[in-house]
Order: structure tokens, then sequence, then C-alpha cells
């Protein structure tokens, strides 16, 4: 971390100086670096989407790409609808998206929609994988996805058009530019598809499933002065979709518009009181199903500060503060809940070991979460100039806080739902040589106070704190490149073995007693080999899904047979000085294997994407 | 749309042939005889099945009925009629009706149709299905425009649609009259007459709210269970004279009734349930019974039917959606009983 540190000391310093000895038009960013999720999560991992994946995939939605690297599962009700990820055996509910450092989890519903997240409207995604309440907050069981906009590297200027199988179009423009102390960066989108693809069983093709989205993403920093930055992050995105039927249904009626505006400004500044990060923001989360609205709107204010001692030990304190408010007909007035987060973190640097450890208390309106402890250490066994041995372990308490359907739905929300919290600790080892890493992670989760809608005597559905589930697994993964003259090769392969079993439940749910959670199969797996010679690049990503049951007591009559998802793709680039212009060819599905990923939901066979765009580069300093 | 039009076409057109084809030496098939029990599925899984049980040999068998276009019935399965050597299925959430062969359960037919919006219950009189259908919702999930679709099975028409007030639900036709009872979750009251020689509206019952179950008595007298309105404590039972349409009586229940009732063998009882107690009440009562039995076994009472050969009250526990149900048969006095396994959500119970 230290080497971390001066980079953004001597960053600053030169920048200070190229600014003042050029009036260029294009200028070297000034940056003061956000502080790296990593930093307080010693003994876990966090990694980030490769970056082929995300150049190829970026008119899909994050739920069809992360399984191609990460062993996660995304039950996808159909193409380009609901995406709900699950990770490390947990739902959807239990991994926790942030935008730019701000949850943008559905607040109503508890889990992120991935079909409207685009992956064209981040300029990095991480995967934080196992429990971090304590560094990210509510409903960090299975993980967290970090989601960036604005980035120092994007060119100039880019424009790319995407026409593909079942009527898709994709069109993209984004800008970016800095002039003296502004950094400013602006991108549009638009997604559209009649996705009338066809059903393996019938031949016949799917029909009311056509989607549209598009969104603006629009980045501005200021700096006052090297050390002082003021940055303001907005995001809105539109998304209007006939909602795939079951197959089988011939008459689809139901129709889903969402829309999201994200907004977030911040000031940082660093001095030798350490670096202060301060600001708010502000989201509201529409959706309007077959005619009837829901809106849930949120404020949100900040204060972070980092400062570093003399004796090397980093500690982080930060209060956040949400105020949401509910506006949905169901809940029968607008509930209004403020959540303040109060959170403290340490961690050093020794010779061959990392530590750190954060505590956070969450203060949610009429409820009380409980202490959330993380305590986590990277230990190096074994270094030469070569290769690295290095364990890894961590230990945590979670927590998820109910939702606001959970607390306020008509008369059968409960305001005295407790909140669901976890206990988990995982160990690791990996071993770099080289270019090549492996890895290999245990893990063990046990989540108490589940929190389950299920129908009372009368057959009303109720929320209420009925399961517990052991979580428990392994995951290795690999990571192997080479590099020959103009060829180079990277191999990606990860894999995943969970067991995910209710140990206790209401007597409504007794079934899953003894049993594996449904949608959450026991393997998974993801590979990618991605080749490059010259301008040419040549790239394969599998992902694997065994088994899967969608029953509670996994009856054999309702499971979803294993499959592997193979995509291919070909590119080339053509570069003439600051100028880029690349072709690609995508295959999606190209064995044509018939696969579902949610119950009675077809999934497209064999299809094409054809891409095409342009990059103009940032003059070189 | 062409698609479709070509695939039904195709669908008749083997369905004749292999109506032309059969001869009496056929086997009767194996689903001639024994239960069937009608699974509804999650909502938008798609995996509503049929069971098929066989009670002489105790076994069970899942999801005996296939959709041409899924793996499973269909999404929402809500009833099965046998009629006329046909089964027909009516797929709520999909909005159509299969019609398979009463003794193989191979499809023969796929009967779709834009009034064919959230179809619940079917019944087949002269040739033409009588379909409860609830319509549209509005924009607050309410029924807004139920009725009874009144379709010519033979040249696949509508004929016309008969308003009835919102949810209109079961269906039972004595001879004479179909009624239809408007449930619509308790939010209407009343139970529609149909008169099925010329499709006209006779009455309108007015009885309490959530109208549900029907059987007929001994005596030919109607009766119906309403199961009350949001957050009721109180069900009523009606016995209603079909030649006058008036009510004859009428039984407050202690506690919501389920939305089953069935009948004794010598109809002079009926019996329907109330949370996972069941109940036998005499057809001249004029008050409650005491409990006839506590279904102690059973979390949570979706289904009820009573088998007319000896008596023997069957029970679809449907604990939850996210897992299969069962059946359970109990004894005529409830002393003891056996079980089987169903699918999701056991929601009828057909004797053959």
């Amino acid at each position: 971390m230290s080497l971390r540190l001066g980079i953004l000391f001597f960053t600053l310093h030169l920048t200070n100086i190229v600014q003042a000895q050029t009036d260029s038009v294009v200028l070297k960013p000034v940056v003061i670096y956000g502080m790296p999720e990593e930093k307080y999560l010693a003994g876990s991992s966090i990694e980030k989407l490769d970056s082929a994946l995300g150049d190829i995939y970026k008119s899909n939605h994050l739920g069809e790409i992360l399984s191609f690297q990460f062993p996660v599962y995304f039950r996808n009700y159909g193409s380009g609808m609901l995406s709900g990820i699950s990770m490390r055996g947990t739902s959807p509910q239990h991994t926790a998206v942030l935008w730019n450092g701000i949850n943008i989890n559905s607040f109503s519903l508890g889990q992120s929609d991935f079909s409207i997240l685009p992956a064209v409207a981040f300029d990095e995604v991480k995967v934080y994988s196992g429990g971090g309440s304590a560094q990210f907050g509510s409903g960090v069981f299975g993980g967290a996805v970090l989601l960036q906009t604005g980035s120092d590297e994007a060119p100039l200027f880019s424009v790319r058009q995407e026409a593909g199988s079942f009527g898709k179009y994709f069109t993209a423009i984004k800008t970016s530019f800095y002039k003296n102390a502004f950094a400013f960066s602006s991108s549009l989108y638009r997604i559209c598809s009649k996705n009338n693809f066809i059903i393996h069983k019938t031949g016949g093709r799917q029909e009311h499933a056509s989607f549209f989205q598009q969104g603006f993403v629009q980045n501005i920093r200021y700096n006052f002065s090297p050390t002082q930055m003021l940055q303001l992050d907005y995001w809105v995105h539109d998304a209007d979709r006939e909602i795939q039927p079951t197959t089988g249904n011939l008459n689809g009626r139901d129709e889903q518009q969402d829309r999201n505006h994200r907004l977030s400004i911040s000031y940082r500044e660093n001095s030798r009181f350490g670096l202060l990060k301060t600001g708010g923001g502000v989201v509201n989360d529409e959706i309007v199903f077959s005619g009837n609205p829901s809106n849930v709107l949120r404020w949100i204010a900040f204060v972070n500060h980092q400062y570093r001692f003399s004796n090397q030990w980093n500690i982080q304190t930060s209060i956040d503060w949400n105020h949401i408010i509910g506006k949905i007909r169901e809940y029968g007035h607008e509930p209004k809940e403020d959540r303040v987060d109060i959170a403290g973190s340490l961690q050093r640097r020794f010779e061959k070991v990392d530590l750190s450890a954060s505590l956070r208390q969450p203060l949610i309106t009429n409820m009380k979460p409980p202490l959330l402890p993380y305590i986590g250490a990277d230990i190096i066994l074994f270094e030469t100039h070569v290769q690295t041995l290095q364990v890894s372990a961590n230990a945590s308490r979670n927590f998820r806080a109910p939702t606001l359907n959970d607390r306020y739905w008509g008369s059968v929300g409960r305001k005295d739902l407790l909140p669901e919290k976890s206990y988990a600790i995982e160990s690791g080892v990996s071993w770099t040589y080289r270019k090549a890493k492996l890895s290999a992670t245990a893990f063990y989760q046990l989540v108490d106070q589940w929190i389950l809608w299920s129908p009372d005597s009368t057959n009303t559905y109720r929320p209420d704190n009925i399961k517990k589930v052991k979580a428990s697994g392994y995951e290795s993964a690999i990571e192997l490149q080479w590099k020959s003259g103009s060829f180079s090769q990277n191999i990606r392969g990860s894999y995943q073995f969970t067991k995910s079993i209710t140990e206790e439940a209401s007597p409504a749910e007794a079934a899953s007693i003894g049993k594996q959670l449904i949608y959450t199969p026991l393997h998974t797996a993801a590979a990618s080999i991605v080749s490059r010679l010259k301008e040419w690049s040549v790239n394969i990503f599998l992902q694997y899904a065994g088994v899967r049951f969608t029953e509670a007591s996994n009856s054999p009559i309702y499971t979803l047979d294993p499959y592997v998802l193979t995509d291919f793709s070909v590119g080339k680039s053509f570069i003439k000085a600051l100028h880029v212009l690349s072709t690609q060819i995508v295959v999606k599905n190209i064995f044509d294997i018939e696969y579902k990923q949610y119950s009675s939901r077809a999934m497209p066979g064999r299809n094409f994407n054809l891409q095409i765009s342009y990059q103009l580069k940032h003059k070189p300093k | 749309m062409k698609m479709n039009i070509c695939y039904f076409l195709g669908v008749c057109l083997s369905a004749s042939l292999s109506m032309g084809c059969e001869d009496d030496n056929k086997p009767r098939g194996q689903y001639a005889d024994g239960v069937f029990v009608v699974n509804e599925g999650a909502f938008g899984a798609g995996n509503g099945t049929v069971t098929h049980y066989n009670p002489t040999s105790s076994e069970a068998e899942q999801n005996i009925f296939i959709s041409t276009d899924g793996d499973f019935a269909g999404d929402v399965v809500q009833s099965l009629t046998f009629k006329n050597g046909k089964a027909y299925l009516v797929i709520n959430g999909d909005d159509k009706i299969e019609v398979a062969d009463a003794n193989t359960l191979e499809s023969t037919q796929t009967i779709t149709h834009p009034d064919l919006d959230k179809p619940r219950y079917i019944e087949v009189i002269n040739g033409n299905a009588y379909i409860s259908v609830w319509g549209a919702y509005n924009e607050f999930f309410s029924l807004i425009d139920s009725y009874i679709l009144v379709y010519d099975l033979d040249s696949g028409s509508k004929i016309k649609s008969i308003d009835t007030d919102e949810g209109t639900e079961n269906l039972l036709y004595n001879g004479q009259l179909l009624f239809a009872s408007n449930y619509n979750y308790g939010s209407s009251s009343t139970v529609s007459v149909i008169d099925p020689t010329d499709n006209s509206l006779v009455d309108n019952i007015e009885l309490e709210a959530g109208p549900a179950g029907m059987v007929t008595d001994a005596n030919g007298k109607l009766w119906v269970v309403c199961v009350g309105g949001w957050g009721a404590e109180n069900g009523q039972l009606f016995r209603v004279n079909p030649e006058t349409l008036l009510v004859e009586d009428q039984i407050t229940i202690t506690g919501v009734p389920g939305i089953d009732i069935a009948t004794t063998p010598d109809k002079q009882n009926i019996i329907y349930t109330v949370g996972t107690s069941v109940f036998s009440i005499a057809i001249t009562a004029t008050a409650e019974p005491e409990a006839l039995f506590n279904a102690d076994d059973i979390v949570s009472v979706y289904s009820l039917n009573v088998d007319q050969a000896n008596g023997n009250i069957w029970i679809g526990d449907a604990p939850s959606f996210s897992s299969a149900g069962k059946v359970y048969i109990y004894s005529a006095d409830g002393a003891s009983n056996t079980s089987f396994d169903a699918g999701i959500g056991p929601t009828q119970i057909v004797f053959k």
C-alpha cells in the first residue's frame, strides 16, 4: 500500500508541474486516488472483470457476462429479463451492487436486477467474494459487485455500433477530455432487441420478449488545487421491456419499465491530516410493472477519512447516511427510513503479513442491526523473484436489513422483522509463478434469521425470519499468460463447489430442511482463452452450471439440466496513430445448446453479433 | 402468429387422424382410471403439473401431461375436467386450455383465444365449452371484467361472453342450469346462473363475500361456501334451491373455510374445512357442527374432495409454492390416513 500512496503524491506533484508548463488542450488528468476497496479487506479476494470480456460484451448485461469469468450463477428469467445473482451459495438479495461506492440494490426488493446493468455503462467492474458487510454494509453475504464509472484511461472520443441476431442493435458514444483543472467524461448508449429467438423445443419464435434500454453517464471532476477535488457522477438508465413469458404461454401481456437516476457529488481533500472524502447523492429507482408504478427515493450523505500513521498503520473512519422514502401504493403511506452506518478500519502491512480489521455499526429506524466485525490477513509464506506462496484468511459477521417490502407491504409487512445475519469464515492459498497464478479457497457461512415470504394458515403470504442456511464450499482459480513476440495468450479457469443447505425452517418450508437451496448449483465453472496475434484477437469463453433444483425438496421432476455455454469471437483492429478502428464477430452459444437459467424460460440458441468501433486516443503527453 | 396457426392446424389434423384410426380393441389407456391431482406449480415458473394416483397399487406418477412446448403442463394449472372422452386442462397463467385424450392424457389440441385471459374452470355442455375467465386487471391489479366465455369446441370459435361479477370461479352444471361462483378473493358475493339452452344470464344470486366451492346434495339442492372478504373471521354455507334460485338455508362458519367443499357418497352431508380441521355438516342442519377431525399432518389445506366410492376424504396440502405438496387420504371418519407426493400447489383432486 505504501507504494500506492507514494504514486498518489508523486502524480499530484507531477501533474502540477505539467500544468504549469503547457497549454495543451489535452492534459494528463489530475488524480487524487480514491482508496481502493481492497485496502481494508486483507484476507479476501477482489477480482476485476477481464478487459477482453468487458470489451466484447459491452452491449450485454452483467448477468450474461460475469459467469464467463467468475464461478457465480445468474437466474435469468429469459433473455434480457430479470437477472439475479447467486454467489457462494446465497440468494440474489445477498449480494450488494455498489456504483461509485453507493449501494444500488433495489431497497424495495432487496436485490439488483443485473439485466439493467449493461457493461457499457461502467469503466470498471470488480467482484468481491464472501462476507463483507463490515466494509460494504447491508446484504454482503455472497459478495459485492463494485461498479465504477469515470476512468482516466478512456479515449478522447469513441463510437461503437453493433448489430446482432433477433433484431438487436446497439449504439454507444463516449467522450473524455481534460482541460485545465477539469476532467469531463460523458457517454450515451442505446440497446434494442426484438429478442424473438427460436425456441429449441418447438422451433417457433419466442414472442413478447423485446426490450429497449438507453442511458447517459456523466462524470465531471474539478481540481481546486492539486490536493482538493470536487467530483460529480451521474447515471440515468431507462429500460422498457416486454416480459418474456414461460414457454407454453402464447399470450404474454406483462411489461415493465425501469428508470434509475443515480447522482453523487463528492469532495476530496488530501492534507497532512489525511484524506477526507465527503459528499452526498440521490438515487431514484422507479419500476412500472404492467402500468403499476413503484418508486423509491433515497438521499445519501457520507464522510470518510483516512489517515496514515508514521508507524505504517492506516486508519479509516466513515459515516454513511441514507434517508429512504418508499413511494409504493401497497405500503398505504410513504414510509421513511433512516439508515446510518458508522464504521472504522485499521490496516497495516508488515514485512510478510498484511493485516486488516474493521468494525461497522449500522443504525436503522426501529431496528437493531448487529455490530459487524471483519478481520483478515494475507501472509506470504514463501517469496522469491519468480514465485510467491501466500495464505489468506478472514472472518466476519454480516447482516442484511429487511427490504421496504418486507417491512411496509400492506397489512403483511412487519416493522419488527429482525435483520438477517451471518457468520462467515474463509481461508485460501495462492501461488504465483511468473505470470501464472493458482488459488484455492474454502469458505463457510451460516446465515440465520433468513427472511422468506410464506403462506400462513389462510394462505396469506407474510415475511418472517424463518430460515437458517449453511453455505459451505470450495473454489479454485487458475490464470496463465504467455507472450511470444506479437503473440500473447491468456487462459483463465475457475470452479466452485457449493453446498447450501437449509438447516432450520418453519413448518411451511420444512421440505427444504437438509436440502440444497433452489437455483443454487452445486458446481459452477468458467473458463476463457484469449489470444492475440498482432491486431487479431480470438476469444473463447465458457460457463458451466451444474444441475439446479427449482423445488425446495430437490425433487428431480423440477431440476434444470447442467449446461456448458460457449461463446466464440474473432476481431481485428486497425491502428493508425491515435485512431483505432476495431471490428469483431461474436458467435454466442456456438454449439446451439438448449439451456435454462430459470424454470420454463427459454434462452436463445446460436446467435451472432457484429461489432464495429472507432476510438480517437488522447495525444500522449 | 402464423406459426401458431400452422401449428394449431397441424395438431387438429393429427388429432382427427388419430381419432379416425381408433378401434374397439385399443387398450383403454394407462390413465383410464384413478385419481388426478392438478398442481398449480409456482407462479411464473411454468411448472404446473398433473399427478396420477392409482388407489389399487397406491402408486403416484408425477407430471403425466406435458405440453407440446414446455417441460410441464403449463404455468398455473388451475383445473381439470373430464368430459366426452376428453380431458380439458385449464392453464390459468398461460391463458390456454390443453385438450387431451381422457384415457392416455396425450395432447390433442391447444385452445387459445384473445378472450382467454386468466381462465379458471371449464364445463362442457352440448359441445360448447363454458369457461370462467377472470379477464383483465386494471393498474391496481384489481379485476375489472370477468365473464363466462362460451366457446364452440367443434368450430373452434367464440360464441359469446356472458358478463359476471368479477373473479368468476367454480362452475357447476346440474343438468339444467350452469352456476358460476363469483369469488374475487372475497370481493364479489354472487353466483351467476346461466341457461345453456340460450346462453342467457338467468340471475345473479346474492350471497355473502367470496362464493367459491359448490356441490349439489341428495335433494338436488345447491350448496355454496363463501369464504369471506379480506381479514374475515367467518365464512358462510348457503343452501340454494336451484328451481327458485332462492336461499333456503345459511350457516355461519366460525373461521375462514377452505374454498373446496364436497359431499359424502350418500350426499346427505357436506364436507368442508376450516384451517386444518375437517367438518361434516348434515344437509338438514341449521348450525355448524363440531369438527369431524383435525388433519394435523397438513400444513395448508389447498384442495379437498371425497371419494364417492368409499367416502374417503382427500386433502391436498400446499405448504408453500417453492416445494411440492402432498395429498392425504383420510378414512371417512378421519381415524387413519395415508399420503402420497403431488406437485407444487395441489389445487384440485379429480376422481375418474
